[in-house]
């Protein structure tokens, strides 16, 4: 949805895509402690404050909301972008095994059988571990594009940002829930 | 002079209060220099006591304690406390006193107002405005009825605050404008609490929290009687009784625990229960120690889900906080001591740091108190449930409260003139695995399908409390806010009923049937994962431990065919403890490689 709202502005920053979680996190504080309702604001400003946040701390989200404010808006279809087409299925084969390993531990009626599925689980933290690394080490890669895309004109550079926007959103979805699966496949 | 504003932690056994004075946070004590408060209610014929002249005057049993426990809670869900449970009108629970039926929000309104009056006594003022503290894992209805016995105790509450993170706010107040990530792990009497903030300059941040009502110390008071038990055989049949003492047994049990917690052994005494006899039994600080292991596996587990809510490694956490009475248990330090690495920081007094907590942030919101802001989360999920029965998340946990989210509803068919939208708070993806916070009808304009649109905004407010406004997109542009039915008001009779009759017909079940078939079950999983592990980790075991396993193997085998319960369950129980070592193995080998590098292994 293409809004009105500059949240760059809203947290007192610089239209800028190339930010530091530490800048973004400094700016966000400095706007709490002027818009909490604790100190004297507005369940309303601080709404605004939080939003803008939550949009400009995740890469596909700040970029997507860069070209918005530009007035190009970002159609997402649900396909997967090239870039990340071939790591659908071992990021999916992972999450499907974190989650039966889980259904047979809560399920398990004996200590082996429990046992059993805990040493998989141990072993399946591992290599999503090891998955997660390599999905950021794509995002990372991703967002140093940012740079160039902060030097150019939004609408020149409008086609390969929006493809980047889309990977960056399935990545980003990705890592959140490798993050679950470790934890379902260790937390007994 | 500005009108003062008391904190309070509202806790399960004791509760306290505080304020801050001169720029400092203090408790306030009672009459008789006693800064904690025992949670417990007497409803007598002369009138109403709540904390110490309760326990003064009460009969023995007539007590009403951990009424927290119920608030907000609604019949049929946990029954379970000193005196017997009722289910009131709306389908709530209600303790059954000799005065007659009493919420657990009238208990703790009185509790509330004993507060209010020694913080009245100390303070030498009226005082009408609190800041109290709630289990940062309450839900919403158990938030509303907190908030509410405040009302009736004749006190605005300003805020609910969450319990671990008042006491982060106690913990932090002398390290101000440095950074540090902190793990809060707060085991009171009743619940369970562990959250991750940030403290950043100025800014307190919670980055997630988790937990559970029903985990506390009253349950290894449980694990304590259940030892006894155990111990005791037919002597024991007195913790039975339901003519016992209950009050002086739970003591009991508390005081052995306690002492467990600087000593190897206690004797757990009832002298002449029945007039007569007496009940001695020698309690080990290993064996209550291994009767807790449920219980700390439940809180390791809460421990590691935040953790990755948080999005951070043990490592990181630079100290853990640990608060709540029952934080001084030794096993308890072991398991925030192994989950999170690090010695546990016990510099906190465990029953005040809620308490001075809740005083900070009254402070804040009185401006008396001006270094610090708080920025507390969400622990549930909010959503609203679809079409199939399905939970769609529109607020995740740990989202920064207040928040708000949007959602649009349309008509489905032409003409239709309203809607039913059920709210539910939780984890699970089936909506009727979670709590269900109430519903709200939504009215739509008559138009053909799919034109009538009503934009709905849900929002929880800085104490997480659910507001719900309407507004019809295409009509009148009109702002409506939608009183929600409270779920508990509106329970289900027949399910209700259905609950209790299946409570009843479980126990005429004919018990050998079901021995033999639980028994069963547990044997043909066991038998082809005991085939499996051997095959795979069998050289790591001794040679006599192979061959206890085999004989256990072949006794299951044989009671299969010869059918009788008991010698079955013996059988699947000797083979389930011959594999101990077997599965304790598998899971240390995964371990060592799962430490290795990445490079280290193929």
């Amino acid at each position: 949805m293409v809004t009105g709202i500059d949240h760059f502005a809203a947290l007192g920053l610089e239209r800028q895509l190339d930010l530091s979680h530490e800048t973004l996190r400094a700016h966000y504080d400095g706007r709490c402690q002027e818009s909490h309702p604790d100190v004297g604001g507005t369940a309303q400003g601080f709404d605004a404050v939080a939003e803008a946040y939550k949009t400009l701390s995740s890469p596909s989200r700040r970029l997507r909301h860069w070209l918005e404010l530009s007035g190009n808006k970002v159609v997402e279809d649900g396909s997967l972008p090239p870039a990340v087409e071939e790591r659908f299925g071992p990021v999916n084969a992972l999450l499907h095994k974190a989650s039966e390993i889980a259904e047979r531990h809560r399920g398990a009626r004996s200590t082996l059988v429990r046992s059993l599925a805990e040493a998989e689980g141990i072993s399946l933290q591992g290599q999503i571990v090891e998955a997660r690394g390599e999905l950021d080490n794509v995002i990372t890669e991703m967002v140093s594009t940012f740079r160039r895309f902060d030097e150019s004109d939004p609408h020149e550079v409008r086609a390969e940002a929006m493809e980047l926007v889309r990977s960056l959103s399935f990545l980003e979805r990705w890592e959140t829930q490798l993050r679950a699966a470790w934890a379902q496949a260790g937390c007994w | 002079m500005a009108e003062p504003v008391i904190g309070i932690d509202l806790g399960t056994t004791y509760s306290a209060v505080g304020i801050v004075e001169a720029g400092f946070p203090i408790l306030l004590a009672d009459e008789g220099g006693e800064r904690l408060t025992p949670s417990v209610v007497w409803f007598g014929p002369e009138g109403v006591k709540a904390g110490r002249p309760a326990l003064r005057e009460a009969p023995a049993g007539r007590l009403v304690r951990s009424a927290k426990r119920q608030i907000g809670v609604r019949f049929g869900e946990h029954m379970e406390g000193g005196l017997p449970l009722i289910r009131d009108p709306h389908g709530g629970v209600a303790f059954e006193t000799l005065e007659g039926p009493r919420s657990p929000v009238e208990v703790s309104s009185v509790l509330l107002g004993e507060l209010k009056r020694i913080a009245e006594y100390r303070l030498e003022r009226e005082v009408r405005k609190a800041v109290i503290t709630v289990p940062a894992y309450f839900n919403n209805a158990q938030r509303e009825s907190t908030k509410q016995a405040g009302e009736e105790a004749g006190l605005e509450v300003l805020r609910l605050v969450a319990e671990p993170t008042a006491a982060a706010l106690s913990y932090g107040m002398n390290k101000l404008g440095e950074s540090a990530r902190v793990a809060v792990f707060d085991l009171g009497g009743g619940t369970f609490d562990v959250s991750i903030l940030e403290l950043r300059e100025g800014v307190f941040e919670v980055l997630a929290t988790g937990g559970d009502t029903r985990l506390g110390g009253d349950d290894i008071d449980a694990v304590v009687l259940d030892l006894v038990r155990q111990e005791s055989g037919a002597a024991g049949s007195v913790l039975e009784d339901p003519e016992a003492d209950g009050d002086r047994l739970i003591r009991e049990a508390e005081r052995v625990k306690r002492e467990l917690s600087t000593r190897d052994h206690a004797v757990f005494r009832v002298p002449f229960y029945d007039g007569a006899q007496s009940l001695e039994v020698e309690v080990s600080r290993a064996d209550l120690e291994s009767g807790m292991d449920p219980l700390l596996s439940r809180m390791k587990r809460i421990c590691r889900e935040v953790l990755v809510d948080a999005g951070m490694e043990p490592d990181q956490v630079a100290a853990v906080v640990m608060v709540g009475g029952s934080s001084r248990v030794p096993a308890v330090q072991k398991l925030a001591e192994e989950v999170f690495q690090r010695e546990p920081d016990c510099s906190q007094h465990p029953d005040e740091a809620v308490a001075l907590g809740a005083s900070i942030q009254a402070g804040i919101i009185a401006g008396t108190w001006r270094e610090v802001l708080l920025l507390d989360v969400t622990p549930l999920s909010l959503g609203i449930e679809t079409l199939g029965g399905l939970m769609n998340v529109l607020i995740p946990r740990n989202t920064t409260i207040p928040c708000k989210v949007g959602e649009m509803f349309t008509n489905a068919r032409d003409g239709q003139d309203s809607m039913r939208v059920r709210v539910l708070q939780g984890e699970r993806e089936l909506a009727r695995d979670n709590w269900e916070l109430g519903k709200f009808d939504l009215s739509f304009r008559s138009a053909p399908r799919g034109k009538a649109r009503v934009g709905v905004q849900l929002s929880l407010d800085e104490n997480g409390i659910l507001e719900v406004l309407a507004r019809d997109v295409e009509g009148t542009g009109e702002d409506v806010i939608i009183r929600i039915e409270s779920a508990a008001v509106d329970v289900n009779e027949e399910a209700v009923e259905q609950m209790v009759e299946e409570s009843v017909e479980h126990a005429f079940e004919d018990m050998n049937a079901r021995v033999f078939t639980e028994a069963q079950l547990k044997a043909e999983e066991l038998l082809p994962a005991v085939r499996a592990a051997l095959a795979e980790t069998g050289s790591f075991l001794s040679e006599s431990e192979q061959k206890e396993i085999r004989l256990a193997e072949r006794a299951v085998e044989q009671a299969l065919t010869e059918g009788e319960a008991n010698a079955l369950k013996g059988a699947v129980e000797r083979l389930d403890q011959a594999t101990e070592a077997l599965a304790a193995r598998l899971v240390e080998k995964a371990i060592a490689q799962g430490s290795l590098k990445p490079e280290d292994h193929e």
